[in-house]
């Protein structure tokens, strides 16, 4: 039996805890976004070196990490770090798991928008003496990361959600604080449906706002997207 | 019999490009079978011929846009085929190309498009680069779209927009690489007009085009490119009026 | 005499009860003939998973369980363990996913407000678990300010984290070998458990890990009990307790521990060969 008039009074006694949790879970997502999406960049753009070995290796690891659970790579990081005398705060270490996580998605993600960059835009920068990194970075950068933009806001949902399974190593996030709740409060269904109604919430509003965001852009004039 | 039929304008002018023996393979298809042609300062130079004649990739071999199989191409008597990488983005600096899509860099206003390199790769300050490109814009009556995006421009204007980005650069040589075959025909005339004041002011230039029109009225000499190699040389009267190779012929016929 | 005296009643009022058409909760049991008990097996030497070295199976392990097959002997049904993680437990046995819960947990106030407790069959004391080399530096509470504690999410341990060591950085995950794992790598300072718990990690990683002096209070006033929803469920206590009293006090409860010891001593030497 679900106690549905026990969800609002969960929500509206304990919103100081589960605000506690969205914050750490804003934060998760934005970090892991933010950083993510510089080393998927690298990754990316390393993947299109003529240095084999480092190609193989960024190779190795988009596939590693995209054919392994989050959870497992989580839980490889936050314990095998210590493990070799790396010591940090465990929400540090969490924000590199993830970020090592997204890198991988985001790296094909932003290799897309890189191969989505018609031919003739490098043959025109080239005819104009620009050497390779100066293509990449004045011409084909801006326009990939322009086609990626709305796969990062995405992924920036992806992760509110997916952060989710920090409970398990004791991360502060939304989860964790609906999970502990309900382990004394004995609510078990009642608190997690109140964290699924504020996960659907940010999610819903986060979408919302990246979709506003993505048609202003659009309407910057250029509309070449 | 392989033909070697190879050209020189004779023009007293100093040698900008030598193209030697000039081969191109895709794979199995013998696309360019060897090519000798001298372009001097100031030559503008039409090449003609059916598609797939080869003279598309000879024109983006010039500039390496197309790694020749074999032969030579020396710009102002550098090696183009045998340059490092750094010697050989200084060499395109100075060769100028217009693409028949125009690859107007969609993401940049029209005065970053044609700013951007002399910043960039020449290192000129933005100012000075704002100059010169309103300069070039004001010559061809685009100076209102000085701060338009691309997309908003028509194929004409996006065409003239592409040459005054190439000409920012101050090359040496421009290749134009079918310049008006996008265009709707209406919008044809004002960028032919746009090559002819560029040829009259002296720019050497290297043309392919199906524009027989501008061959004839423009060029001071046309080439006729068949099946990889130089069929026919010569002035466009010599050539339009005279052809002497049955090809050359035949080809006329159909696009006259 | 005890026992079959006991069961003796419950049929008893289990056949009038039924016959009156109002199933009670022990009738229910009999009826489907197997008891579900929810246990957070990971626990040792509570409750665990054990590899029979002579049939080479996985077997559920340790004095709890040992504790659940007698019941559902005694009831003659068969057993069936339910393995989940130990905050919900109190949620599945309210859902009526499960008939009782034997998993270590102890009679506390706010759980006899939603559950009923049997009496208890075991006291275990509360400990604080730290790493050999800092026995001697920490032996009070303040000498926690500031530490990092770990305890077990949903566990009396939790609580006693937050009212105690309330000036510690607090971790409280699900599970307790990723507690001692975070102990011994230096993520963690100290880790509360239960004694039996904190010996067997002892045991498992020889010479790394203490049980400190700093005391470690609780009202753990019940001792550890088997939980049952509330509603009908006098007679299915009645079977429970009058069971519980029987393998206390003739020392078939102190040979299970033994047993379970034992057991999880021999598991740490098979991983070890």
């Amino acid at each position: 039996m679900i106690h549905f008039d026990k969800i609002w009074t969960i929500i509206s006694t304990k919103y100081s805890v589960f605000f506690e949790g969205v914050g750490i879970t804003l934060k998760l997502a934005f970090f892991t976004v933010l950083f993510g999406s510089l080393l998927g960049l690298i990754v990316a753009i390393s993947r299109r070196t003529r240095i084999l070995p480092l190609r193989w290796l960024m190779n190795a690891y988009v596939t590693f990490i995209r054919g392994t659970p989050l959870l497992v790579q989580v839980l490889l990081i936050v314990y095998g770090l210590p493990q070799l005398g790396v010591r940090m705060e465990r929400l540090t270490m969490c924000v590199i798991a993830l970020v090592i996580n997204s890198g991988a998605y985001m790296a094909e993600l932003i290799r897309a928008g890189l191969q989505s960059v018609e031919r003739g835009q490098v043959e025109a920068a080239q005819s104009l003496g620009m050497n390779s990194s100066q293509t990449m970075l004045y011409i084909i950068l801006p326009q990939a990361i322009k086609v990626t933009l709305p796969a990062m806001g995405n992924e920036f949902v992806a992760i509110i959600k997916e952060s989710s399974i920090l409970y398990a190593v004791g991360v502060y996030e939304l989860t964790y604080q609906a999970y502990k709740l309900a382990s004394v409060n004995y609510y078990y269904i009642e608190t997690l449906i109140a964290a699924a109604i504020i996960y659907f919430v940010l999610t819903y509003v986060a979408t919302w706002l990246l979709t506003l965001l993505e048609r202003r852009m659009r309407r910057g004039e250029n509309k070449y997207v | 019999m392989e033909k070697t039929n190879t050209f020189d304008s004779g023009s007293s002018q100093e040698t900008l490009l030598q193209i030697v023996g000039l081969k191109k393979d895709f794979g199995k298809l013998k696309v360019l079978k060897g090519i000798d042609m001298n372009v001097h300062k100031g030559d503008v130079i039409v090449l003609i011929g059916p598609s797939g004649s080869g003279k598309s990739t000879l024109l983006r071999s010039i500039n390496l846009l197309e790694k020749p199989t074999k032969g030579k191409i020396l710009f102002e008597g550098q090696d183009v085929t045998a340059a490092n990488r750094e010697t050989l983005c200084k060499m395109r600096q100075r060769i100028g190309m217009v693409f028949q899509q125009f690859n107007l860099f969609p993401h940049l206003r029209v005065k970053d498009n044609i700013t951007i390199s002399p910043r960039k790769v020449l290192g000129i300050s933005a100012q000075q680069a704002e100059e010169k490109a309103m300069q070039l814009l004001t010559r061809v009556g685009l100076q209102d779209k000085w701060n338009e995006w691309p997309d908003k421009l028509s194929g004409g204007q996006k065409q003239r927009v592409a040459i005054m980005r190439a000409l920012a650069m101050d090359p040496d040589v421009m290749l134009f690489d079918e310049p008006t075959s996008a265009l709707d025909p209406e919008m044809v005339g004002e960028v032919l007009d746009v090559m002819k004041a560029l040829a009259r002011d002296g720019m050497t230039m290297v043309v392919v085009t199906h524009e027989m029109r501008f061959a004839r009225e423009v060029g001071d000499y046309v080439l006729f490119l068949d099946d990889g190699q130089i069929v026919e040389s010569g002035t466009p009267s010599a050539l339009f009026n005279h052809p002497q190779e049955k090809r050359t012929q035949d080809f006329l016929n159909k696009v006259l | 005499m005890k026992k079959a005296l006991a069961v003796m009643t419950a049929l008893l009022l289990v056949f009038s009860l039924a016959s009156s058409a109002c199933a009670d909760a022990l009738s229910d049991i009999l009826e489907k003939g197997e008891l579900v008990v929810g246990a957070s097996v990971g626990f040792p030497p509570y409750e665990f998973y054990y590899t029979n070295p002579e049939t080479g199976k996985e077997e559920y392990a340790g004095f709890d369980m040992s504790l659940a097959k007698g019941i559902a002997e005694e009831l003659g049904v068969e057993l069936v363990i339910s393995d989940q993680s130990f905050a919900g437990l109190i949620t599945a046995l309210r859902a009526g996913e499960i008939d009782m819960i034997i998993s270590g947990m102890a009679i506390k106030p706010e759980r006899e407000e939603v559950v009923d407790f049997s009496i208890s069959y075991y006291t275990g004391s509360q400990i604080m678990l730290v790493r050999a080399e800092d026995y001697d530096t920490l032996k009070t509470v303040e000498d926690m300010t500031g530490k990092k504690v770990g305890a077990q999410m949903g566990a009396l341990q939790a609580e006693i984290l937050e009212e105690q060591f309330s000036n510690a950085e607090p971790l409280v995950i699900d599970q307790v070998a990723l507690l001692v794992l975070d102990l011994l790598q230096g993520s963690l300072d100290g880790v509360l458990l239960t004694d039996m718990v904190a010996k067997t990690h002892i045991a498992l990683n020889p010479g790394k890990l203490a049980i400190s002096e700093i005391p470690v209070n609780y009202d753990d006033v019940g001792g550890v009990a088997v939980a049952v929803a509330k509603g009908d469920n006098e007679s299915l206590l009645e079977v429970v307790n009058a069971y519980i009293e029987q393998v206390t006090s003739d020392g078939t409860f102190d040979s299970w521990v033994d047993t379970a010891v034992a057991q999880n001593a021999t598991l740490i030497d098979t991983e070890e060969e």
